[in-house]
């Protein structure tokens, strides 16, 4: 061993990736609907049925918005802006017949969820049949996903933030099987490289480090007196696939995601095919 | 980049080293045809070898294969090369095997093998990770300990090694840290030097040196060591003042920093925890063996390689696999270097070159006990700075020898009898502090510059300078005065018995 790539490889690896907890304060929740200020004051109530945990030694403020205090796009971004809440409840196709359709989320929350800073919670529209029975009960099963967990500190926070105390906070890492393999047929046309060698080292760090990851979650989250279990599921495959797999498995309540990075992958490479597909699941935005 | 990678870049024009052997041989040819005198032919070959070491065109263990090559055809049809008969030809050596000296090559070998080995175990990386933690990710905290690991690598590993360690594990952290590596990086290829002057098997010009001057491992870490605490404190904060190195300042800040080098798990560099503490334990014989070789029964009739063999052996018969690639690593380039040049010198030696330089040396140098050290240690430094130390080293080495034996066989010389000790270690100090002052005048500076290079950063020939010239000039104004302060306080031993090379030893000189 003598080049300085092979010493920056080892020092690399020893590199293990820690996760620093911070508490996730919400003192206001803005629930936004299409409905009649009636209506929309039990769907509230509903949703603060559901999301107990965040009224959990805090004393939130919940502010709902009535289907008449907005209409346009424009209308509802000013309206965030002006209350700026820490997260906002909300629900699909807002304004709009479209929610029977799986293919968009409707135009004020294609956009809402870019613009603003704060979390959107897209809950499954009132309408809508067929919404398992577990859902919209309580947060027992959280889970966060993604496909860059290592370091991924602000996902976790959110995650164990509205996870129920003594209930189960599932850790999800998928790395697109297509991805890994089109790598490595491009891996197996290089002579230097031996392709089984390679297969089986990335892999190994690839799957390797979200695992230290989550299992540094586990130990700092338990040397702050989280009562929450955590559950990894750490793998390489087709991300739908198996996020669907473990929705069912695991009767999953809330899924956690991001939905911003820098060239707007988060949001339309990968929390959106999730979004539109997972209709009845409610899913944080971040 | 290793040396070997850096060195694979590079590969000289065939027709250059043509020509240039062409050229040399014509020239010498003709001269010895003219009637010129053996010691002016031979000098102009060894300052033709020499110069176009400086230019490093050709690979540096081609080049002086080709010219120690060329020097001995031309001696040997001279009539040069004659031995003296012992009686026992049976037994006799070559002459330009004789001139070898292989305590020198035997260190090499042994030493890049069970170091290879060692930093297999991961003992390096693990003691790097380690000393990263003491420093809890504060910049300055990270230059005293990045710069003190470096001095104690390269006082073990040769400087390009301890360089590549050292510099890998800065870039991985300040990433992590988000911190600027230019001081860092720039700060270990200086103190890389300032190691390799530690003890004697730290670098090649001392192993040369010492050996030649008869230092024993003990004492020249006796007179080094101190220096080295000295140049390290004042260095520290040179780099602190001219880098304006500032200490975080919030909790805050320290905290994360703290939780940052904290993630580094140390054992993840290594592989084998087993072969982990055995080679430990096995460099840590080694160095014992070195400090108290003359002590050592049966040991201390050999040289120092010895040593350095017995380790490699250990370290691979603990290491079965993978022996041969383990041997691979051993630097080739530097043995035939070495094998070149001690046969280039001893073909001087024979033609009276050595002792033309000597002659030209002999004014400046004993000049006085104050400026005689003096004008070799500035002298040697400015040269080290320019072009490559070790053929400096073993040409002043050869030289020094020359003028002690000249004194011990009753030839005058007297002054170098009253302070011949001092010009000694004023070459060790001048040709291993000098390397700092450009970027190219050691191996481990052109390391760290490449590093630099790869990572974005941009550094001119001339704002290198800027930097180096101000801490060789205060280095060796540090080593001046300790060189006379320690020989007042008597920490610097008189020279005894005859400083001649182990080889020469064995020849019966």
């Amino acid at each position: 061993m003598s080049s300085l790539d092979q010493f920056a490889s080892v020092f690399n690896a020893a590199a293990k990736p820690v996760y620093q907890h911070a508490e996730v304060e919400i003192n206001k929740v803005l629930v936004v609907t299409d409905l009649e200020e009636s209506q929309a004051k039990l769907y509230q109530q509903a949703i603060r049925n559901f999301l107990s945990v965040v009224d959990r030694g805090t004393d939130a403020e919940w502010r709902t918005v009535p289907g008449k205090d907005f209409t346009t796009v424009h209308d509802l971004i000013q309206l965030v802006e002006k209350e700026r809440p820490d997260f906002i409840a909300t629900y699909r196709h807002l304004h709009s017949e479209a929610w029977r359709w799986p293919y968009s989320l409707g135009e004020h929350l294609d956009v809402l969820i870019q613009v603003t800073d704060s979390p959107v919670l897209v809950l499954p529209h009132p309408d809508r049949k067929g919404v398992p029975e577990h859902v919209l009960k309580d947060t027992t099963h959280v889970m966060a996903v993604t496909d860059r967990l290592v370091g991924d500190d602000r996902l976790v926070h959110y995650a164990v933030r509205f996870t129920q105390e003594n209930k189960t906070l599932i850790l999800a890492h998928v790395e697109d099987e297509m991805v890994f393999n089109r790598y490595l047929d491009a891996i197996s046309k290089i002579p230097e490289i031996d392709t089984d060698i390679a297969r089986d080292a990335i892999m190994e760090k690839l799957l390797g480090e979200p695992r230290e990851y989550i299992s540094s979650c586990a130990k700092v989250l338990e040397k702050k007196r989280a009562k929450i279990s955590i559950e990894s599921s750490v793998t390489v495959g087709h991300r739908l696939e198996h996020f669907q797999e473990l929705l069912k498995e695991h009767q999953v309540d809330l899924m956690v995601m991001n939905s911003k990075d820098e060239d707007q992958l988060a949001m339309h490479g990968k929390a959106h095919p999730l979004a539109v597909e997972l209709r009845s699941t409610p899913l944080l935005f971040l | 980049m290793s040396e070997g990678e850096a060195k694979a870049t590079k590969l000289h024009n065939p027709l250059h080293a043509t020509i240039a052997v062409g050229v040399a041989a014509a020239a010498c040819a003709a001269m010895i045809h003219q009637g010129v005198e053996h010691k002016y032919v031979f000098g102009l070959l060894l300052a033709i070898t020499l110069g176009m070491l400086a230019l490093e065109k050709i690979n540096k263990a081609i080049l002086v294969l080709l010219g120690s090559g060329l020097a001995l055809l031309l001696a040997i049809w001279q009539g040069l090369l004659e031995k003296p008969d012992h009686g026992d030809s049976a037994h006799s050596l070559p002459v330009y095997i004789e001139m070898i000296d292989w305590g020198t090559i035997g260190i090499i070998i042994g030493s890049t093998i069970f170091v290879e080995l060692i930093s297999r175990g991961g003992l390096f990386t693990w003691i790097a990770v380690k000393i990263l933690k003491v420093s809890r990710g504060d910049p300055f905290r990270l230059l005293i300990c990045f710069s003190g690991l470096t001095v104690v690598f390269s006082a073990f590993l040769n400087n390009v090694t301890a360089m590549i360690i050292v510099g890998s594990l800065t870039i991985v952290s300040c990433r992590k840290l988000q911190l600027d590596a230019k001081p860092l990086l720039l700060a270990e290829g200086i103190f890389t030097n300032i190691g390799g002057l530690l003890t004697l098997i730290s670098s090649i010009p001392n192993i040369i040196v010492g050996t030649a001057a008869k230092i024993s491992y003990a004492d020249f870490l006796v007179v080094s060591g101190p220096y080295c605490l000295i140049a390290f404190v004042a260095t520290i904060y040179l780099v602190r003042f001219m880098f304006k190195l500032k200490p975080l300042d919030t909790d805050e800040k320290r905290a994360e920093a703290k939780a940052m080098v904290e993630s580094f798990d140390e054992w993840e560099t290594v592989e084998d925890r087993k072969f982990f503490y055995l080679s430990a334990l096995v460099l840590g014989a080694i160095i014992l063996g070195f400090a108290f070789h003359s002590s050592i029964p049966i040991l201390n009739q050999m040289g120092l390689e010895v040593i350095a063999l017995i380790g490699a052996t250990v370290m691979l018969v603990i290491y079965p696999t993978d022996v041969e690639g383990v041997l691979n690593e051993v630097e080739w380039t530097l043995v035939l270097f070495f094998v070149g040049l001690f046969t280039l010198l001893g073909v001087m030696e024979h033609a009276g070159v050595l002792t033309m330089i000597g002659d030209t040396l002999k004014a400046p140098l004993s000049n006085g006990p104050t400026s005689g050290p003096l004008a070799m240690m500035w002298s040697s430094a400015f040269f080290s700075g320019l072009t490559d130390n070790i053929p400096l080293s073993a040409v002043l080495a050869k030289v020094l020898g020359g003028f002690q034996e000249n004194f011990q066989g009753g030839e005058g010389y007297k002054w170098f009898g009253e302070y011949g000790h001092l010009t000694w270690w004023a070459l060790i100090f001048g040709a291993g502090l000098g390397g700092n002052f450009t970027p190219i005048g050691s191996a481990s500076t052109v390391v760290a510059i490449s590093i630099l290079k790869k990572q974005g950063y941009k550094i001119t020939f001339m704002q290198y300078v800027k930097i180096g010239a101000v801490v060789v000039l205060v280095q060796l104004t540090l080593a001046s005065a300790y060189l006379f302060a320690a020989d007042k306080a008597g920490i610097i031993p008189k020279m005894s018995g005859k400083p001649t090379s182990p080889a020469q030893e064995r020849n019966g000189h």
